[in-house]
This record gives structure tokens, C-alpha cells and sequence, in this order.
């Protein structure tokens, strides 16, 4: 018998396979949380945190640089860009957890009617969410706001209507996964109601797996929100959401880069943290 | 031992094996010895967690990081395996080191053709072959393991395949390179009698065309055909290394006693299966769930007439998954059902807890109508304490979010009971009847062993005094010495609380053993039908005689 001898270093290295993280990855969900508080706390008591109103205009200091007067700068009308930023969070958070709330409730309706349904009512809830997939989610919202005014809670209900699709497969394909389950015929060779069944098995167990969905969502329709506003379709000036303040920036881009990027850093940061959230909160509900 | 001959193909000599859990290093296996002839079989023995499964995988290197193995020697065909690398192992996995996992069932890839899957083989270790070549070895290797038509069944993937013939195709994908050891780790469990028979068959023959086999299996009277030598595991060490004809007739440590003790066998029926302290419901428990007197009915517990059910999940070909079964369960006896899979006898067990609407035919429960075609649940709820149930797998038959506490509480809290003097004392009674700690109300299902699951399980059935019980392959699952136990205890909390099973197992001693009377089944319909001696001892079915001679080959002998 003849082994070969592999490269030794190489080996050692591949025996290693350990991955490298620049901090200790309990800390993870807690920073998440932190940074989600803090905008929770900018969305409820913006006066608080704000220096200035986001409205006021300083003619004195238009598009400044950031400094420690006017931490992101100031923009073109002069305006504080921070104290703008921190009111937008209202209207951006609202309409991130609004729009996945109403995606998740629509979602929820959908998959436990198709997947508690009979096959014709199965098959007709499915057809209509394909339907739904079929048009661009883009196209959707701004359909449902053509139709019904920009603003930022109509942003919400087109971004929710748009999501709706993705969460009623998932759940309709758990829902006929759990139901087979043997602890289900368990609990009916136990005596328990159909009733009993749905809100006490079906619900928690298709659900509580799908938590990170939730999360996940809400950092996805922020950023869809933003587009939204980008676009001119979402909230309407003069409010300050997030997506707003990077259309408005759009002009300066090359000159005044602060405009773009300090709105962008919170919706990436808002969804990374959400989506930190998600990822923990999926990881502790695996192994309780 | 006998087997010190020249040059061993295998030999191990104070092999220890541990693993660093969460700091700090726990040992599993606490000095082995063994040593393997090229050619022979050697069986290792024991309850899961006996380390059996571990040397297994010391063996092909697939213990993984956290492990450490040390050994005075350990030696494959005079080649040290503790200095060897990944790149070393994985040259000895497939090429000279055949091994076939446990669950055969879901180990070949669905998406994969069984050509494709005992190909890897070739495809991995002799990458010059051409794919015509590759092709023709394969199918002389898928000839070499029985598997009839190999032309046909090498583009076949493995749903399409039978349990028998998925293991076969297993097996022949960890022999494609002619290794000169086979490592099969409980290649029979999950498989019916018949099959099992044939697999240890094909076992027999690759060791007579000169492959060592080390077998591994919890089920000593399935291996003792096999192997020239048993090793009979205990807590990470031997307990017993001898030849398997010795150990079987005249085996010395208690131990290995315990465990032929605990296989169910025809001459000792009645007789306990487990060791231990004399058995007794605590006097609080049997009043907690003992029925009352006056619910004593004449007549029979269970009686079902003419049932059929037909599934028509293929249009062109409807399948008559149970057909016209009559039969009744009377009080305080069990009546046991006996069949291969495919048989019928789940699809039975689901019409008879009323979980599946029959086509025709009748189930009475206590003499009220119970399961028809016509009955609707709502009608059938009233009479659900009186049914408990039991299934294969106890884990999947909790909710998965649930503790021991809300388990048994849920099933307390509901039906004819009302909230008693609390019902965690009624827990409690419930656990002390099982024989489980009042501590494991306290645990998640998850942690606790098997045994313990299949307790709870059996606590949860017994939580409104039912009086039947269906018993759905409810000790297939366990190893031998735990199957006794959760046999024992039915056994007990039967003459105690005169409670009627249903007992529905693929084992023909298993269920000779529970049973007063045997009813055999065979594509839905009930071949023979009698008294448990009657159809063990003088079957009248050539299907039963059949299903006795896969049994006996399996090592039993009556």
C-alpha cells in the first residue's frame, strides 16, 4: 500500500477551516438591537435627538460640509441634514414595519387558506398569488399609488402589497408540511378541535421558524420604501424619508457627497441590523 | 481469542476515544481490543451509546474535530491510522474501506441514478477509466449484490427503489472497489424481516468471496449468522469477545445474558424481558389513572367489520390499501397485527384511531359507533379519551415546541377531566407510572434518550384511563434491551389497569409476545387470523410461514 503525502502546511490549513470574524459574534445580535433602539427612539422623539428643525433654513450655510455644527452637512436650501435624517426615521421605520406587517397578515390569510383548503381552493389561492409573483413588485406599488395618492402609509401598503406573494408561499408550503405532522394526529387522536389545532400547533410551529422572514422583511421594505421615495412615488416633500433625502441628494452627488451617503448608511445600516436580528432570533428558536 | 494469527487486516489494542465538549473532554470509549482476519466478520454489539457507532467512524476517520483518538495500536493492514492525514483518508475511505451507513433509506441522493451513485466509486479513486468501462464494472458490482435486472435498475433513482433493494445498491457502492473491509453500521435496522434476511444473506456471501466485514448492529440474534465473532459493547467497553456460536449458547458476563434475555422469543412468553426490581404501578399512579369500576363493559373494547379502504392516488391503478378487515380486540387483551410494509396495517391503524375515513365497513369503540363513513369527528370527539395511541416515532408525535410539562398537561387538561386538584400532581402520578423522574417534566422531548420519549409517549396515551390502546410499531424503533423495557412496561400497565392494545409491529415474536391474538396481513387483507401459539407454532398461510422462515434466518430459533 501506497498513500501520497499531501503538502503539510496545506493540510494544517484545511484541518483549521476555522472562519474569522472582527468581533466576537454573541456580541452580534446585541449591537442590532442597540442600533434598532436608537432609531426607534429617532422615529418616536426626533426633538430629542435633532439639534435643529428639519424644515429651518440657514442661507448662510448652504451645502456645508460635514462638521461638528452640522454632523452630516447641510444641503442645498440650507438645511441640516442630520436633523433631517432623524425625522425621516419615523416615516422610514413606519413604513418598514407597516409594509411587513401587511405582507405577513395578507401572507398568513393566503397560505393557511391554500394550505388548509381543499385542492380547488388550494389551487385557486396558489393561481392568484402566481398572478400577483407574475408582475414586478415595482410595477405593483406604483400601480397601487398611481391609483391611490403618494404618502408615506400608502408606501407602506404598496410595499406590503408587494411582498405578500413571497410570504404566502413559504408559509402555505409549512403549513402542509406541519399539518401532516404526526403530532397533529396526535392531538386529534386526543380529542383536540380543529380550532385548538390551528391556534395552539399550526400557527406557533408554521410561524415562530418564519420569525427571521419578518425581520428580514422589515430591512427590505425599507429599502423599498426608499426606492419608492427615490423615485418620486413614495412619502411626498417636505417630509425627510430616507429614500427623499437621497433623491433631493442626487443633483449634488459630485459635489456635495454627504447629501447621498449618510441617508444611505442608515437604510443599510436599519436593514443590516434587522437582518442580525433575524439571523439570531432564527438561530435561538432552532435550538431553544 | 482464536485470532492470533500471523497478520490481522485490522487490529486495535487499548483504543480510547473522547471528545472535547464545551472545554472539557469527556471519554466514550474506554479501551477496546479487537482484531480482524482478512475475510472474516466481526460483530459489534450494544445499545446506542455503547460506543459501537464511534469506532465505526475512528475507523474511516470521520469523527471529526472534536474528537481524540489514542491507542497503544491501531493498525489497518499494517499501516498506522492514528499518523494518518485527510488526504490519507479519504485514499482509505471507498478504496480499501467499504462503509454503509445507517439509514438506508435516505443515504443515496433522490436526485442521482443508482449508476451514478455506485460510479462516485470509480469516478473518485480510478479517474483514467473510461465511461463505458465505469458503466460495465458498475453493473457487475449492482450483479455481485443481488440486485435483480441491474440493466434495467442502474438508471433508476432511489424513490423508485424498494428498502431492500435501496440497501443493496448501498452496499454495492462501499464494495464497487473490492475493499478488503466492509464497515456496515446497522445495515438492517428500519427493514422488514423478509428484507433483513436477505441483506444479512448478501452479507454472508461477500464474506465468503473474502471481504472482512465489521458489523455493527444493537440486534444480536440479526448479526449472529454472520459474524465468526461478537463483541458485545457496554458503556464503552467489552463486556464479551468470542466466537458467536459460543456466545450465544453459553455466554458468560451477565450483561450479554441481559441482552439475549431481552429479545422476545416464543418459549418464553409471559415471562419478563428486562432485568431489574419486581415491577409495580405506585398505588397513587394506578388511582390516578386506573378507570372506574363501573365503566366496565361487556362485549368486546374494539370491533371492526368489513372494513376496505382504496387510495387512488394513480387514476389507471387505484390501490386497495385495506380490504374487508373484520376483527375485535375484547377486554383487557391485546390483539397484535402482524405484516410487512405495504401491508395495510398502518393504513388500518389510522382508520382505527379515526384519523382516516374507510370507503365501508364499521369500527365500534365500548360498543358506540366510533369510525364509518359517515362519521363525523365532531361526533367521534365525546369518545376520544377512551382511544390512546402510541406511534413509531414519539418525538414527531409531540409538538415540536413543546416541553415534557405541556405535553402531558395539554392531554390532562382535556376531555371528561376537569382541572383536578392540580394537575401537576396528575403529571407527576403520570410519570411515576411510566417510570420516569418527576425532573423530566421539566426537559424538552429532544433531550431525553428513545426510551424515555417512548415513556412519555405511553404517559400521555394512558392520561384519560383509555381502555384501548394502538400500539402503531411503537418499540420498532428501540434497541433490543430498550424494547424489553417499554414491552415490560406495557405488559404491567395492562394487567394493572386491564386496558385492551392494538399492537401493530413487522416483528413476529415482538408482537407473539404482547399478543393473545395474532392477526397476520398481506396486501390489505387479513391472510390468517388466531390464537398467538396457533399461528406461531402451526401457521395455516404459506405467507406465514414465509414471514416465520425470514425470521428464523434472522437468528431466532424457536
Amino acid at each position: 500500500m501506497n498513500i501520497e503525502q499531501p503538502p503539510a502546511p496545506l493540510a494544517a490549513a484545511l484541518r483549521q477551516g476555522q472562519r474569522w470574524y472582527p468581533l466576537p459574534a454573541r456580541w452580534l445580535p446585541g449591537l442590532a438591537l442597540a442600533v434598532l433602539a436608537v432609531l426607534a427612539w429617532a422615529a418616536l422623539f426626533p426633538a430629542t435627538l435633532a439639534p435643529y428643525s428639519p424644515t429651518d433654513m440657514d442661507t448662510n450655510y448652504i451645502l456645508q460640509s460635514p462638521s461638528w455644527r452640522h454632523l452630516f452637512g447641510t444641503d442645498e436650501n440650507g438645511r441640516d441634514v442630520f436633523s433631517r435624517a432623524v425625522h425621516g426615521a419615523h416615516d422610514s421605520l413606519a413604513i418598514g414595519v407597516l409594509a411587513t406587517l401587511i405582507g405577513l397578515g395578507l401572507g398568513m390569510l393566503c397560505g393557511f387558506i391554500g394550505g388548509l383548503g381543499g385542492r380547488a381552493l388550494d389551487w385557486a389561492v396558489t393561481r392568484f398569488v402566481e398572478v400577483m409573483f407574475a408582475f414586478p413588485s415595482i410595477v405593483l406599488a406604483l400601480l397601487f399609488i398611481t391609483v391611490f395618492g403618494n404618502g408615506a402609509y400608502t408606501t407602506a401598503v404598496a410595499v406590503g402589497l408587494s411582498m405578500f406573494p413571497g410570504f404566502a408561499r413559504v408559509i402555505r408550503t409549512q403549513v402542509r408540511v406541519q399539518k401532516n405532522a404526526e403530532y397533529i394526529n396526535a392531538s386529534v387522536a386526543l380529542g383536540r378541535s380543529p380550532r385548538f389545532i390551528l391556534v395552539r400547533h399550526l400557527v406557533p410551529n408554521v410561524m415562530w421558524p418564519l420569525l427571521a422572514l419578518f425581520t428580514l422583511g422589515i430591512g427590505q421594505s425599507i429599502i423599498w420604501g426608499a426606492a419608492l421615495g427615490y423615485l418620486g412615488m413614495g412619502a411626498a416633500p417636505p417630509a425627510s424619508e430616507w429614500g427623499l433625502l437621497l433623491a433631493s441628494g442626487k443633483n449634488f452627488i459630485y459635489s456635495a457627497w454627504w447629501l447621498t451617503l449618510f441617508p444611505g448608511l442608515l437604510i443599510a445600516a436599519t436593514s443590516v441590523a434587522a437582518t442580525a436580528l433575524g439571523r439570531a432570533l432564527e438561530s435561538r428558536n432552532r435550538n431553544p | 481469542m482464536s485470532d492470533l494469527l500471523p497478520s490481522p487486516l485490522l487490529a486495535a489494542r487499548n483504543l480510547r476515544i473522547g471528545f472535547d465538549v464545551a472545554g472539557a473532554y469527556r471519554e466514550v470509549l474506554h479501551g477496546v481490543d479487537f482484531t480482524l482476519q482478512p475475510g472474516r466478520c466481526l460483530a459489534l454489539v450494544g445499545e446506542s451509546g455503547s460506543g459501537k457507532s464511534v469506532i465505526a467512524k475512528s475507523l474511516v476517520g470521520l469523527l471529526g474535530d472534536a474528537a481524540r483518538v489514542s491507542a497503544d495500536q491501531l493498525e489497518f493492514q499494517g499501516h498506522n491510522l492514528l499518523a494518518l492525514s485527510q488526504a490519507h483518508w479519504r485514499s482509505v475511505r471507498g478504496e480499501r474501506v467499504g462503509f454503509v451507513l445507517q439509514d438506508a433509506l435516505v443515504s443515496l441522493d433522490p436526485l442521482r441514478t443508482v449508476g451514478e451513485e455506485v460510479g462516485d466509486a470509480f469516478r473518485l479513486h480510478r479517474r483514467a477509466m473510461p465511461a463505458a468501462e465505469r458503466r460495465q464494472q458498475v453493473l457487475e458490482t449492482l450483479a455481485r449484490v443481488g440486485i435483480p435486472d441491474p440493466e434495467q435498475r442502474i438508471d433508476l433513482r432511489s424513490p423508485q427503489l424498494s428498502g431492500g433493494l435501496r440497501q443493496r445498491a448501498l452496499i454495492a457502492s462501499a464494495i464497487a472497489l473490492e475493499p478488503a473491509l466492509l464497515i456496515a453500521d446497522e445495515p438492517t435496522t428500519a427493514l422488514d424481516a423478509s428484507v433483513q434476511a436477505q441483506i444479512l444473506a448478501l452479507l454472508l456471501a461477500l464474506k465468503q468471496r473474502g471481504t472482512a466485514i465489521l458489523l455493527i448492529s444493537h440486534d444480536l440474534a440479526a448479526v449472529a449468522k454472520v459474524a465468526d465473532h461478537i463483541a458485545v459493547m457496554h458503556q464503552g467497553k467489552i463486556v464479551e469477545y468470542a466466537p458467536s456460536a459460543q456466545l450465544r449458547s453459553a455466554p458468560v458476563s451477565p450483561y450479554t445474558r441481559q441482552l439475549l434475555a431481552a429479545i422476545p422469543h416464543p418459549q418464553r412468553k409471559g415471562q419478563r424481558l428486562s432485568p431489574g426490581p419486581a415491577l409495580a404501578l405506585p398505588a397513587h399512579a394506578l388511582a390516578a389513572i386506573a378507570r372506574p369500576a363501573a365503566e366496565a363493559l361487556r362485549g368486546p373494547r374494539l370491533e371492526v367489520r368489513n372494513v376496505s379502504k382504496t387510495f387512488h392516488r394513480h387514476p389507471a391503478q387505484p390501490r386497495r390499501a385495506v380490504d374487508n378487515v373484520s376483527f375485535q380486540v375484547p377486554a383487557g387483551a391485546t390483539l397484535g397485527i402482524v405484516g410487512e410494509s405495504g401491508s395495510g396495517k398502518s393504513t388500518l391503524a389510522n382508520i382505527v384511531l379515526g384519523l382516516l375515513t374507510p370507503d365501508a365497513g364499521q369500527v365500534d369503540l365500548d360498543g358506540h359507533a366510533w369510525v364509518a363513513r359517515q362519521q363525523r369527528e365532531a361526533q367521534r370527539r365525546p369518545l376520544r379519551p377512551r382511544m390512546g395511541v402510541v406511534f413509531q416515532d414519539p418525538l414527531s408525535s409531540f409538538d415540536p415546541r413543546w416541553s415534557v410539562a405541556q405535553v402531558l398537561e395539554d392531554a390532562l387538561l382535556f376531555g371528561a377531566r376537569k382541572r383536578g386538584p392540580t394537575v401537576t400532581a396528575q403529571a407527576h402520578s403520570l410519570l411515576d407510572a411510566v417510570g420516569l423522574p418527576r425532573s423530566a417534566l421539566h426537559s424538552h422531548p429532544r433531550y431525553l434518550s428513545g426510551g424515555q420519549r417512548q415513556r412519555i409517549a405511553i404517559a400521555r396515551a394512558l392520561a384519560h384511563s383509555p381502555s384501548l390502546v394502538v400500539c402503531d410499531e411503537a418499540v420498532s424503533a428501540l434497541d433490543v434491551s430498550i424494547q424489553a423495557q417499554i414491552l415490560d412496561l406495557l405488559l404491567l400497565i395492562q394487567r394493572e389497569l386491564h386496558v385492551s392494545y392494538l399492537f401493530i409491529s413487522h416483528d413476529l415474536d415482538v408482537v407473539h409476545h404482547m399478543s393473545q391474538q395474532v392477526v397476520v396481513m398481506k396486501d390489505g387483507a387479513i391472510v390468517e387470523h388466531g390464537e398467538a401459539d396457533q399461528v406461531l407454532f402451526h401457521p395455516s398461510h404459506d405467507y406465514t410461514r414465509q414471514l416465520l422462515a425470514a425470521s428464523r434466518a434472522n437468528g431466532v430459533s424457536p
